[in-house]
């Protein structure tokens, strides 16, 4: 099931691309919009980039959106249901105060052309009657995640109050009661957007934080709640006390009662109130987990030692908090320093080689329980994963402003229907066409600095989405000395002309002729009764097989796959379309066929100069096997995705994926053991992205170039910064 | 499970079908209760049959032994099970010169395989020290128990990957973290990556051979070349009645198992190959073999000879 949801996403929005383009006033962006959806394949890109500038600046005159909005199905579907409460709708609109901020914003170009339905229509959703009734971005927050994560299995406890409590914050003093019934059933753990999403509403400062800030603003006033804890009596070792799902829910009652009273008040209620919920729900608990003797968990944890105890109190902390305080910032600071010096004594020597993952742990915390003990230490300097949602989207700072395509990008980042760093950054480059042919710059300023201000607000909110990809931070990154170098005094008109002729020859030359490159370099290597292993989906490496196989050439190919994302289904139906044989393999059968195995291919996410290439999870173990057989791996990558960092393992550069992706077994009959992992105090799920390929496993890398080792990488690297500085010379920008 | 085909077999001979059935059927799973089976065939034999001799009685152990490890070849157990009843007979014969083997003889197999695990869990807090990061794969029984033993007495923390085929990681880590341990689940994808932080491996294995590989459930093999690279030490579990005097000399065609290729591709996607497979059965009749997708399933096993450290 989880398999088939992405290619499932991709159709339909595919087709929801389609109707878009039919109603839509303006013909001409309609490749750019198409494009995005696919993903892969990067020949449209040029002609819709070209033709652009016809519709440049329809969607400033009010002429309908020249790039209709798309949500993908997930989110169409959680607006849909989100709509249900209908009695609390209106005040919710009102109460929040971030939707008239939305009908301010490009209202009159989104709403003519609302008749297509929701799918089309502009993300600034308020200005659309239709949408007006979804009631303000933190409200759906936790609804989202319930449906997305989860997979429905929802905790007995578990009722409305949970989410009132997680939801309200934002509300504030509003109209609590009202918002109640909006959810009717709710996940246990809060997720991190409804805290952002409600920050911006409570005037926390919106204007200097971003997404991620914000959250940690929120975060601030966790070791309130951690402190208050110690106290109780009954609860001495303290990882123990709190499991950090049941946490939140048994201070759903008190919640309702805490939203009139002051600041001071509501602590102290609070801490009297959470005694008695607390041994309420250990009773309740007692009563519930006698199969899963939890009294040995219990003795465990009283034994604990230190650093385990702070990572668990840490974790508990920061789940709980997001539920319970909001109020009190300064006090909420002042018990977080506190909380982290206790925990970097706490972790002291046995956490020595992880220092660094310690020392930052306390800046970012991750938002909900990803994966608990291990990953607060380990991953700790690792943005934690967050549902991204429309709502949640929407509720950043900057989204107001935004070009609708950036939001819609960023929403194609997170839930996975743009992916690959070839996509990831083509994709990327066409937005930024859009929003620089739209772009008029303010009076008294120059179009260079504010265009770059506009960038890198634009590629924060595509940061809060996904972490970027090392082929979109280099592309940036030569796209920001472009814009640096343009003329002060050249016209607007002019200077953005060039600028997005740059960016054409940018895709053209580094990445449309690059891949044209390097398929025909690799397609040497593919040879008459070859049998060629490759893992998940590159579309680098389908390329060059299914050129292989249009050249006449008769081989086999293995397909290793892996879960969670199973790409390898998609590389197995692309080959197969072009009638090469194949044979689909799990990456722990591997060792079994590798031996029929003659070569190699792999693609790459990006290669550092020291030759570590970095792909998806699952590469580097698939490279490692093909080198104790001694056979030859080929990593395709285009230059552009080289970089100069060094990394030595996985761990320190990584992104981390949905935990929740683990736990659902495609067509496997019953539940998952890890079912309601949330619930269980001492089980973490981890999803890592990527892994790190040491180069010795690499016997050459395919680039444009031509087939180097992968000791020359920095060869490469050095000679592109030589172009990039001789003014944009070679490579477009 | 085992169970199912037991119906009072009234002469031995049924028995031993019996039990050649289930293995067959894979009624009959894993090295310990192939290898209580086996004992209780065993003692079957020596209570149901009357022997002049030890001679016979080896020649009749020796039939039997046979007959089972041919049912399931890769269920090495069995035969380590049979070897050791010879071994106690012909101990026996020497020593008494009688007849009397039977009543030594019942009980000893099957005390050993059940023995096994106290002793080897109580070696669990010998090998651990605190904070460690333990890796490991897929369910095994005594690796659990080995790891409940040391969290008695030790803080440490376990990476479970689930174990492709079977995913019965999961269920290993949900049940360690019942337990009490600090579990990540990881998908197979990660081992790599997480072995940069895992100070010991500990895998439960199917069998150990004479050169000191081991069988273990697929995947293991990437674990271990892993734990190689990372220099971290790979430590396998297993019972004494798992150690096999035999030589894998190419253990993929002697020793492993294949199950349906549904549990890797549904049949949705076979289906979808299958108008492919055909066309390119017709086009390139004779190359290739024709088959266009055969997802292939090494079930549960695959060799591992990484370093290993049978206890």
């Amino acid at each position: 099931m989880d398999s088939k949801k992405p290619d499932l996403h991709r159709t339909s929005s595919r087709r929801s691309t389609h109707e878009s383009q039919v109603e839509g006033a303006v013909p001409v962006p309609k490749t750019i919009v198409g494009f995005h959806v696919d993903g892969a394949s990067p020949s449209p890109a040029t002609e819709g980039l070209l033709s652009k500038e016809a519709g440049r600046s329809s969607f400033t005159e009010g002429g309908g959106s020249p790039t209709p909005v798309i949500i993908p199905p997930t989110f169409q579907r959680e607006r849909f249901e989100t709509r249900e409460p209908t009695p609390q709708e209106g005040s919710a609109g009102a109460s929040t105060g971030v939707a008239p901020a939305f009908g301010s914003v490009p209202a009159g170009s989104t709403s003519q052309q609302s008749g297509e339905g929701s799918i089309a229509s502009g993300i600034p959703a308020s200005a659309r009657p239709k949408s007006l009734d979804l009631p303000a971005p933190d409200v759906p927050g936790p609804n989202t995640t319930q449906q997305q994560g989860n997979s429905g299995v929802v905790p007995p406890f578990v009722t409305s109050p949970a989410v009132v409590q997680s939801a309200v914050p934002g509300f504030e003093v509003g109209k609590p009661p009202q918002s109640q019934p909006a959810q009717p059933s709710a996940p246990p753990v809060h997720r991190s957007p409804s805290p952002a999403a409600a920050a911006p509403a409570a005037g926390v400062a919106p204007s200097s934080l971003h997404g991620f800030s914000v959250n940690s603003a929120q975060q601030q006033t966790q070791p309130q709640a951690q402190q208050a804890q110690p106290s109780l009596p009954q609860q001495q070792p303290q990882r123990l006390q709190q499991p950090p799902v049941q946490q939140p829910q048994k201070q759903q009652p008190q919640q309702p009662q805490q939203q009139g009273s002051s600041a001071p008040k509501l602590k102290e209620m609070s801490k009297a109130e959470r005694r008695a919920l607390q041994e309420a729900q250990r009773a309740a608990k007692a009563g519930g987990q006698k199969d899963q003797d939890g009294g040995s968990r219990k003795e465990g944890g009283g034994g604990g030692g230190g650093g385990a105890s702070a990572g668990r109190a840490h974790s508990v902390a920061s789940s709980e908090s997001h539920s319970s305080h909001r109020g009190g910032a300064a006090g909420g600071k002042e018990s977080k320093s506190a909380a982290t010096g206790q925990k970097a004594e706490d972790k002291g020597a046995p956490a020595a080689s992880l220092g660094d993952a310690a020392a930052k742990a306390p800046k970012r915390r991750p938002a909900r329980k990803v994966v608990s003990l291990n990953s607060t230490e380990l991953f700790a300097h690792l943005p934690p994963y967050q549902k991204v949602s429309v709502s949640s989207l929407l509720s950043h700072k900057d989204a107001v402003h935004m070009h609708p395509a950036v939001l819609q990008l960023g929403l194609r980042y997170a839930d996975g229907t743009i992916k690959g760093a070839t996509a990831r950054c083509l994709a990327m480059l066409h937005t930024f066409c859009q929003v620089i042919q739209e772009y008029v710059t303010p009076p008294g300023k120059s179009l260079s600095r504010d265009l770059t201000h506009e960038l890198n607000t634009i590629i924060d909110l595509l940061v809060q989405c996904r972490p970027l990809a090392v082929s979109m931070a280099n592309t940036i990154r030569r796209l920001k000395m472009r814009i640096h170098s343009i003329d002060v005094n050249a016209p607007e008109a002019e200077a953005k002309r060039a600028l997005i002729e740059d960016i054409r020859r940018y895709i053209e030359v580094q990445i449309i002729a690059a891949d044209r490159l390097l398929v025909d370099c690799a397609v040497q290597k593919v040879t008459d009764g070859d049998v060629i292993l490759t893992f998940a989906y590159s579309h680098i490496v389908a390329n060059v097989l299914t050129k292989a196989a249009a050249l006449g050439r008769t081989f086999k190919v293995m397909v290793v796959d892996c879960r969670p994302e199973l790409e390898g289904q998609r590389m197995l139906e692309k080959l197969q379309a072009s009638g090469i044989a194949c044979s689909y393999i799990h990456l722990n059968a591997l060792s079994f066929v590798v031996r029929d195995v003659t070569k190699v291919f792999l693609g790459a996410a990006a290669i550092m100069s020291n030759g570590t290439v970095m792909g998806r999870a699952g590469n580097a173990a698939v490279a490692m096997t093909a080198h104790a057989h001694s056979k030859p791996v080929l990593v395709c990558c285009e230059s552009f995705k080289f970089h100069e960092r060094v990394q030595l393992d996985s761990i320190t550069h990584n992104e981390l994926g949905d935990p929740d992706a683990l736990v659902s077994l495609p067509g496997y009959p019953g539940v998952s053991p890890l079912a309601g992992w949330q619930d269980i105090p001492r089980l973490g799920l981890l999803n890592l992205k990527y892994d790190a390929m040491p180069a010795e496993y690499v016997t050459m890398i395919v680039t444009e170039y031509g087939m180097i080792p992968p000791t020359s990488v920095p060869v490469i690297l050095r000679e592109q910064q030589q172009d990039a500085s001789a003014s944009g010379g070679g490579g477009g920008m | 499970m085992a169970e199912a085909v037991k119906e009072k077999p009234s002469s031995f001979a049924e028995v031993v079908e019996n039990c050649c059935a289930q293995l067959r059927r894979r009624q009959i799973q894993g090295s310990l209760p192939c290898a209580k089976r086996t004992a209780e065939i065993m003692r079957a034999l020596l209570t149901m049959q009357r022997h002049p001799d030890a001679a016979s009685l080896i020649d009749d152990v020796r039939a039997v032994g046979y007959k089972l490890q041919a049912a399931k070849p890769v269920e090495l157990a069995v035969g380590n099970i049979v070897r050791r009843v010879l071994h106690l007979i012909r101990e026996e014969a020497q020593t008494e010169k009688s007849d009397s083997e039977a009543d030594s003889n019942d009980a000893v197999p099957q005390g050993k395989a059940d023995g096994k695990q106290d002793v080897m869990k109580s070696q669990g807090v010998e090998h651990l020290h605190a904070n460690e990061v333990i890796l490991t794969l897929g369910m095994s029984d005594t690796t659990y128990a080995f790891l409940r033993e040391a969290a008695r007495k030790r803080e440490f923390q376990v990476v479970v990957a689930e174990g492709a085929p079977r995913y019965d990681g999961h269920l290993q880590a949900r049940k360690l973290a019942d337990a009490g341990i600090q579990v990540t689940a990881i998908p197979d994808s990660a081992v790599f990556a997480m072995m940069a932080r895992a100070n010991k491996v500990l895998v439960g294995a199917h069998a150990v051979l004479a050169n000191g590989g081991a069988i273990a459930p697929a995947g293991i093999h990437m674990v271990a070349l892993a734990a190689h690279k990372h220099s971290t030490p790979l430590v396998v579990l297993v019972g004494l009645h798992k150690l096999s005097p035999q030589f894998p000399h190419d253990p993929d065609l002697l020793y492993n198992d294949f199950r349906g290729p549904a549990e890797v591709a549904d049949c949705d996607m076979q289906a979808q190959g299958l108008p492919q497979q055909m066309a390119y059965a017709a086009a390139h009749s004779g190359v290739g073999g024709g088959s266009s997708e055969e997802p292939s399933n090494s079930g549960t096993e695959a060799r591992a000879q990484g370093a290993s450290h049978p206890h």
